[in-house]
This record gives C-alpha cells, sequence and structure tokens, in this order.
C-alpha cells in the first residue's frame, strides 16, 4: 500500500507583480512515495527549484504561490503558520543544494550549524548533540568527525561539505529530503559518491527523497519516478525505467539523444534552438520537431496515458481526455 | 580648462544630456545650486541692506519691519548677511576644490600611471589621511595662521589624498585597458597618453567626486569660520554667521538660526547634484 | 595573529615619527618668532635674544629636532608660549577628557545605528526603511555645529534640563549630565552612515546561500537575522565604524569648542588661535596617536570576529 507522503497539486508560482509578472510554475502536480525516490528533472528555468522550495515555503520575497495545494501525509503546508512551518522544516522535510561551499556560514564552525539544528529541534544538550553530531558526520564518510566538527567550512573541500550538508538535513530524522542539484557543483567522481552515499541513506532511513536535477545520468541512478519539466510545467511523467525506454516527450526524448554514448562517433545532438518565445500553445512547440498545427494554437493538458504514465503533448492524447488523481 | 571643457562634450552625448534632464536628483540639485547662484551674483541688488551697515538703535531685535531675519548686536540685516555671505562662502568653497583638483588629479594620475612612484606618493596620502580631514585642515592653519583664504586652503589640502585616491584607482585600471595598449604600442610618449587617453576618462569620476566633496568642502569652511580660525569679522561667510550668533543665544536666537539655511541648501544642492551624477555615469561607484 | 599584531604595533611609531617630522617642519616654516613669543610684547632684545638661546633656537635644524625627539620621548613638550607652563600637564588631562567622551559618543551611536540598520534591511522598502534613510540624509546637511548650538537653546537654556558647558565632576549624576549633550552631538553624524552602512551590508548578507540553508533547518527568522546574519555582516561594519570613530576626532574640535569640554579638540583650537606652537604641536602627534590606536583595535577586532582572517 503505497503511502504519498507529499502530494503537490496544480502549484502554480509567480514573481514579480503587475505588469512584471512572471508565471515561473504553472499547473505542476506531482506526488512521492513514502521511501521512494522522485526525481525532478529540468533545464535551468523550468521551474524545479522554485517548486522544491514552494514546499519549503522558502521562496524569495518576489515569489508568492499563486494556486494550487501542497499536502504533507494529506495536510496543507500552505495553510500553515509561518511558526508551524519552522517545526517542520530541518525536521520533517529537509533540504539541501547545490553549493555546499556557500550553504555553511562562513563564521561559524561545520560542527556548530549541526548541533545547532538538534538542538532547535530536539531537546538535546550540547554536548548530547555533539556526540549525534560526530556519528552523523561518521555515517556520510567523513574520516575523524571529533576534528571535522570543530573545522570552519573554508577549510573543508566541497565534496566534504556536501557530505556535511546531507548530514545537517538529516540530522533530525526526516520524513522527506529535498535535494536540489546536489551533485551539480561537484566533480565526476564526488558525484558518485555523493549518490551512492544518498542511496544508502535513504534505504537505511527508508526516507522519500525529491531529487533535483538536470542530469537525466543522475535520475537513472536513483530515481524511481521521474518527473520531466519544461518551463514551469510538467511535460511527462513516469517510472524511470519506461521514460528511458520509451520516451513520449519530444523533450523528454532529445534529453535522452543528447547523452553522448561510448562508441557512438557521430555528432552529438542538439534539442533545436527556440525561434522565440512561444505565446500560446505548447511552450516547447518552437522548439519541437514533431510539432503539429494544434501545437501552436493550444496548449495541451497533462494527461494520463497507457502505463499510468502521464505527458502533456498532442502527439499522444487522442482525444484530450483530462485525469485529475485524488 | 577650456581644453577638458571640449572633451567633456566629446564623451556625453546628446542623449546624455536628457537623461540628465530626466533625472529628479540632478534637477532639483542643479535648481538649487542655480538660485543660490544667482543670489550670490545679484546680491548688491537683493540685500536689503549692506552687510556691514549698523543700526544700534535697532540692535538685537528678531524678525521685524525692514529686517526679514533681525538684527545682531551692532543692528546689522542678519538677511542681508546672509545674502553677502554666498558671495564670501562659495566662492571661496570653490577655490578649495580648485586646490584640491589641482593637486588631487595631478598625484593620482602620477602615482597610478609611474608604478614605481605609486608606493611612496601613497604612504605620504596614507599618512596625511591618517587625519580625518578637518582634522588635517585645521593642523595646516595651525602652520599657515588663521583667515579665511588659508583655511580655503587648508580644506583644499585637506580634501585632496581622497582625491589622489580615487583618480590613482581609476588610473590603475584605465592603464589595462587595450586602448592604452595601443597606445603605447604606437609609441605615444607618455605625458600625451596621459593627457589625451587617461585624464578624459577619468572626467565623469572627478566630477561625480568634486560634486559629493562640495558639501563637505562648504561645512568645513564655515565650520572652521564657526570656529573662530576662519573668516574675521566683519566678513558674513556663513559660518562666522552663526558663531557671532552664539552669544546671544537665549535672548537673540534667530542671529544663530538663519544662517545655517543657506548652508542647509548649499550643501543639499550638492549632494542630489551629486548623487544623481554618480548614479548616471559610474553606478559602479 | 600575534605576528600581525606585532607588526601593527611596530607600525605605529614609525607614523608617528613621520607626523612628528611633518609637524616639526611645520613649525620652522610658519612664520612668527617664538623667542618674542615668550618673551612677552615688553621683553628687550637681549632678553629675547637670551630667550632664543635658552629655548635652543640658534642650534642647527638637526640638533634642535633631536633635541625636541628626545624630549617627546620623555612626555616633555615643552612650554606653551602663551601659559608659559608646561605643555604636558595641561594635555594629558585634555587627552584623556577626549577619550572619554569619544568612548560614551561611539556607544551609544552604535546602539541605536545598528538596530536602526537591520529594521530597515529586514522591512526594506516598506516606509520605516524609507523614512529612516532619507531623514539621514538630511542629517549629513545640517551642520554639525549649528545643531549643537540648536540643542544647547532647547535644553540648557530653554528647558534648563542639562547644563550647557563643560564637564562637572565625571563620576557624578551631574557630571553625566554633563556629558548627555556633547556626546549625544559627537555621535549623531554617524548615526546616518552607520545605520546605511548596517542597512546594505544586511540586505547584502540575506541574499547569500547560508541564510537560505538557516532558514531551510527551521530556525527562526529573528535568530536567523541576529546570529547567522549579523555576525557576517559585522565585518565590514567594524571597519567603517573605525573609520568613523576617525571622524569623531574632528568632530570632538567643534563639539568641544561649542560645549566648552576640556578636552584635546578644544585645546588644540585655543593652541591655533593663540599661535602657541609647542602646544599645537603637542595636539597634532596626540591626535595622530588616538587615531592609529583606533585603527589598531577595529583591525584586532576584525580578526577576533572574521576566522577567516586568522
Amino acid at each position: 500500500m503505497e503511502d504519498k507522503i507529499l502530494k503537490v497539486k496544480h502549484l502554480s508560482v509567480v514573481f514579480g507583480q503587475g505588469k512584471r509578472e512572471n508565471p515561473a510554475v504553472q499547473d505542476v502536480t506531482f506526488q512521492v512515495n513514502q521511501g521512494e525516490i522522485l526525481g525532478i528533472v529540468g533545464e535551468s528555468g523550468s521551474g524545479k527549484s522554485v517548486s522544491s522550495l514552494s514546499v519549503m515555503r522558502l521562496l524569495a520575497s518576489s515569489g508568492r504561490v499563486a494556486g494550487g495545494e501542497i499536502l504533507f501525509h494529506g495536510e496543507s503546508l500552505l495553510d500553515k503558520t509561518e511558526v508551524e512551518m519552522t517545526r517542520i522544516r530541518g525536521n520533517k522535510i529537509s533540504m539541501i543544494f547545490q553549493e555546499p561551499m556557500t550553504s555553511f556560514n562562513p563564521v561559524y564552525t561545520v560542527g556548530s550549524q549541526i548541533v545547532e539544528s538538534i538542538m532547535w529541534h530536539q531537546k538535546k544538550t550540547k554536548k548530547e548533540a555533539e556526540a549525534m553530531t560526530i556519528d552523523l558526520l561518521h555515517e556520510v564518510g567523513i574520516s575523524f568527525p571529533e576534528k571535522r566538527i570543530h573545522e570552519y567550512p573554508h577549510q573543508m573541500s566541497g565534496g566534504m561539505l556536501q557530505r556535511a550538508m546531507i548530514a545537517m538535513a538529516l540530522s533530525c530524522d526526516p520524513e522527506l529530503l529535498i535535494a536540489d542539484e546536489p551533485t551539480t557543483a561537484l566533480d565526476v567522481t564526488t558525484q558518485a559518491q555523493i549518490l551512492d552515499l544518498l542511496r544508502r541513506l535513504q534505504k537505511e532511513r527508508n526516507m522519500s527523497i525529491v531529487m533535483i536535477t538536470h542530469d537525466l545520468g543522475v535520475v537513472a541512478e536513483v530515481a524511481k519516478y521521474v518527473v520531466v519539466m519544461y518551463k514551469g510545467r510538467i511535460v511527462e511523467e513516469a517510472p524511470v525505467a519506461q521514460l528511458f525506454e520509451k520516451p513520449l516527450h519530444p523533450y523528454t526524448a532529445g534529453l535522452l539523444r543528447s547523452i553522448p554514448h561510448r562508441g557512438d562517433n557521430s555528432r552529438l545532438y542538439m534539442i533545436p534552438q527556440s525561434k522565440g518565445e512561444a505565446a500560446e500553445g505548447c511552450r516547447f512547440c518552437p522548439r519541437c520537431e514533431y510539432a503539429m498545427e494544434r501545437c501552436s494554437r493550444e496548449e495541451p493538458v497533462l494527461a494520463k496515458v497507457e502505463g499510468g504514465r502521464h505527458v502533456r503533448c498532442w502527439l499522444h492524447l487522442k482525444g484530450g481526455e483530462v485525469e485529475d488523481d485524488e | 580648462m577650456k581644453r577638458k571643457k571640449i572633451e567633456k562634450e566629446n564623451t556625453l552625448d546628446t542623449s546624455k544630456w536628457q537623461l540628465m534632464l530626466q533625472n529628479k536628483s540632478i534637477m532639483a540639485g542643479a535648481v538649487i545650486l542655480l538660485i543660490l547662484a544667482v543670489i550670490a551674483a545679484l546680491a548688491p541688488v537683493i540685500a536689503p541692506h549692506d552687510f556691514a551697515e549698523t543700526n544700534t538703535a535697532f540692535a538685537l531685535h528678531g524678525p521685524s519691519e525692514g529686517y526679514p531675519f533681525g538684527t545682531d548686536e551692532y543692528g546689522r540685516c542678519v538677511f542681508s548677511r546672509m545674502i553677502w555671505g554666498a558671495r564670501i562662502t562659495l566662492p571661496y568653497s570653490l577655490l578649495a576644490l580648485g586646490v584640491t583638483i589641482v593637486l588631487g588629479v595631478p598625484t593620482g594620475l602620477i602615482a597610478g600611471y609611474y608604478s614605481m612612484l605609486d608606493n611612496p606618493i601613497m604612504r605620504f596620502m596614507d599618512i596625511l589621511m591618517a587625519f580625518p580631514g578637518m582634522l588635517l585642515a585645521v593642523v595646516i592653519v595651525s602652520t599657515l595662521g588663521t583667515g579665511l583664504f588659508n583655511v580655503t586652503i587648508a580644506v583644499g589640502i585637506g580634501t585632496m589624498p581622497a582625491y589622489a585616491r580615487l583618480i590613482r584607482g581609476s588610473v590603475l585600471s584605465l592603464k589595462e585597458q587595450p586602448f592604452v595598449e595601443a597606445s603605447v604600442a604606437a609609441g605615444a610618449k607618455n605625458s600625451r597618453i596621459i593627457l589625451k587617453h587617461i585624464l578624459p576618462n577619468c572626467v565623469p569620476t572627478i566630477i561625480v567626486y568634486s560634486m559629493l566633496e562640495m558639501g563637505w568642502i562648504i561645512m568645513s569652511i564655515s565650520t572652521l569660520s564657526f570656529l573662530g580660525i576662519g573668516a574675521k569679522a566683519p566678513t558674513p561667510e556663513w559660518g562666522a554667521l552663526v558663531s557671532a550668533g552664539k552669544d546671544y543665544l537665549l535672548s537673540a536666537p534667530h542671529i544663530a538660526s538663519f544662517p545655517v539655511i543657506f548652508i542647509f541648501a548649499a550643501v543639499t544642492g550638492f549632494n542630489l547634484l551629486g548623487d544623481g551624477l554618480r548614479d548616471l555615469l559610474d553606478p559602479r561607484m | 595573529m600575534k605576528k600581525y599584531f606585532v607588526k601593527r604595533l611596530l607600525q605605529i611609531p614609525v607614523v608617528l615619527l613621520g607626523v612628528l617630522i611633518c609637524v616639526f617642519l611645520i613649525i620652522q616654516i610658519s612664520p612668527g618668532d617664538p623667542a618674542v613669543k615668550m618673551a612677552g610684547p615688553s621683553a628687550k632684545p637681549e632678553q629675547i635674544e637670551q630667550i632664543r638661546t635658552e629655548m635652543g633656537l640658534n642650534d642647527p635644524l638637526p640638533k634642535q629636532f633631536g633635541d625636541y625627539l628626545w624630549n617627546v620621548l620623555h612626555g616633555d613638550f615643552g612650554k606653551s608660549y602663551v601659559m608659559k607652563t608646561e605643555v604636558k600637564a595641561s594635555i594629558f588631562t585634555a587627552f584623556v577628557n577626549t577619550v572619554y567622551l569619544i568612548i560614551f559618543a561611539r556607544i551609544w551611536s552604535i546602539l541605536v545605528a545598528i538596530p536602526l540598520g537591520i529594521v530597515a534591511a529586514v522591512k526594506q522598502n516598506t516606509l520605516l526603511d524609507k523614512l529612516s534613510m532619507n531623514v539621514s540624509l538630511l542629517g549629513v546637511s545640517i551642520p554639525e555645529f549649528w545643531l549643537a548650538l540648536m540643542l544647547m537653546l532647547l535644553f540648557s537654556f530653554k528647558l534648563r534640563w542639562l547644563p550647557f558647558s563643560g564637564m562637572g565632576q565625571w563620576w557624578t549624576v551631574d557630571g553625566f549630565k554633563h556629558l548627555i549633550l556633547p556626546a549625544f552631538m559627537l555621535g549623531m553624524p554617524q548615526l546616518a552612515s552607520i545605520a546605511r552602512m548596517t542597512r546594505s551590508e544586511m540586505l547584502e548578507v540575506l541574499r547569500q546561500d547560508y541564510i537560505r540553508t538557516a532558514r531551510a533547518k527551521g530556525l527562526l527568522e529573528r535568530i536567523v537575522i541576529y546570529k547567522h546574519a549579523l555576525k557576517n555582516a559585522a565585518l565590514p561594519l567594524v571597519t567603517i565604524i573605525g573609520t568613523q570613530t576617525g571622524y569623531m576626532l574632528s568632530g570632538s574640535v567643534v563639539i568641544e569648542t561649542i560645549f566648552a569640554w576640556p578636552g584635546l579638540g578644544r585645546y588644540s583650537i585655543n593652541a591655533i588661535i593663540g599661535c602657541d606652537y609647542p602646544a599645537i604641536q603637542a595636539s597634532v602627534l596626540l591626535f595622530a596617536l588616538l587615531f592609529l590606536v583606533v585603527n589598531l583595535i577595529v583591525d584586532m577586532t576584525l580578526s577576533l570576529v572574521d576566522p577567516r582572517i586568522k
């Protein structure tokens, strides 16, 4: 029996006001199951980070949720007060970010920042919290953790800091971890190590993870379900194996084709450059190889197709069926 | 000066003039300064009395018939003295600015361009800057002796180190620019490069900084006169006017209170102008 | 760290020496004959000549300077032309009084300016922010000396709440009353700039990634601002506050004169007006010393606050 711990329904987020309003996220719907990893894939500007920041209610002051629901264990997060949210962040839902080097406060030791989180959410003494911190650092694979807790961020490498950030995020045993491009700023070897670590921790703690990335390789490694976003909308959603085997949306197909393969000497595929903004119709239409006449007129809806997948494309919607999940 | 003016017009084209006219800050500042300049120019015409004209029978009276801002202890019209004061404070402030530019700009140019001289010159500037501006001016006055002219020179010298530093910074970054390297490669003499290429590009910085510093210069000159080491009686320098009133604060507060209006206006005018120009010409500053 | 401290400490005498040389040379070229001044208006030529030899004015310049340097190192600044007494007696008290005034002025202005800046940053672009920042703009255009006089008019003369001059006995309540107006006026001009700097530094810091992390950890906004943001904004603030304290030295010259506070500022102005060169020399030296010490304290504080400097 699947328990969906996070449900995002028809979420819309806008930035700015009045004339300069920019709809960063439109009609985004996805869910995360207990103990599973959801991958959100998209290029920059696709709205993937904004969606997750909205879950945490951490949007910059210029952004606001314009519509939709965010349900955590059935409770609406959008209705919670700020104080209630502070009890959830870092505690039930944690988030880790892309740049570990700048994500730690440079004037405090790494250890003290983790201890701070523990002491804030749990009733532990400083000594207890420090002991827990050392254990956590050990768990994420940092050597000599007793020494490390007294170090400052500038004294540690990017990979180590990212591990520390993971430790900090997990310090209060959250049910859901949102990882916003956690490996993008790291070199390839470290990337692999961090992904391994996340997978291991996820299994051990039966934690749910939302893995946000632009890298399909990362998604293939860790995710069970994948959501593909483009320009603020979800264009495809499927279990990972099916997505890779048979991508339905032209954008997804393009992404897959542009991954270089060993032994393949042909020219690298590039998704055609957009020839301008599409005011109406499908947002991907200007770059789409398969664009039909209907595509430039009418924006397709996200519809359920065979295999329990969803796709937002006229190619696959015969009668334009719309399905709204529970 | 004329040569600089021509070069300035070359670097500012018409669209920039339009931008300036639209900028509220610049227009407000310019209007205020224009009014003050007109007051100074027309002083003999607008002032109801001469600044030294006494009327002991009417001494220490508040605002009254024929004396809009009242009289001081000698029966002189405060309003008139304020107006005549515009002819003292403003020109002398500009003189101080001139001193600063004449001293500071070449120093900065040389320090920035000839790297061998950079260190010693800047060390010396640091020692000068070790004294906060007014203190430096005070020290210089202590050497030269008191008096409005000496105070003006002192304030001019006091502002100089900051200027030199600023110009030097500009020169250092301009030196690396391709057009300078091209000149050097073409065999141009150093003096030509400095005068024809580097200096004109410093002009916007100089202008903006000058406007902003004028406020401080006016304050310093009036403060030093207030302290008694600047303008001597009966010169109606604005600071001196306030000083004259400090002995009569309770009985005749108007003597010390009113002159500040012009000081405030002048400083605000230059600050507005400077702020506006800075936003326009060099947003990085 | 200790090495840095020692290095900075050693720089002070070097700069002071430079200042001393400048001052000495300046006095040499200034008009007026010290011997004539010392002798007084009714002295005969032989008396003046005798005084001139006594004062060492006929010695070669290097020797004069050497003597002067030697004396200074022993705390002897010579005799005042005006008061005919030893400079060092009166100037050290004046020095201490100024330090006392500056410390108070600095403390109160920080206590007010920094919270003001924080509030302005947190409530950016609201009415409060715009109001406080624009008011501070006005403050820059009003002359200190005028404002001081107006306050004196209001509080000392009209309301009679506070004394208008002098220092009183500092350990008494009356002494504290004497402190209020001068300390307020001394700290006021910088209130604006410190508040502005605090605001812009806080705004800069609040945009950083680690603030986002702190919020993502579920910390209360209050803690995010005061614990995480402020400490980072403090670094450039310390520098600014240090520079501003230097400006306070200039301010002390004006404020002390207006309120007849017996400090170094008033001492030096009187010395200038009276052409009292030994007093002037000593004043300049002590101002320089004060300034350098302040800078040193600022730098030391900086390295304490920012672990990266270590």
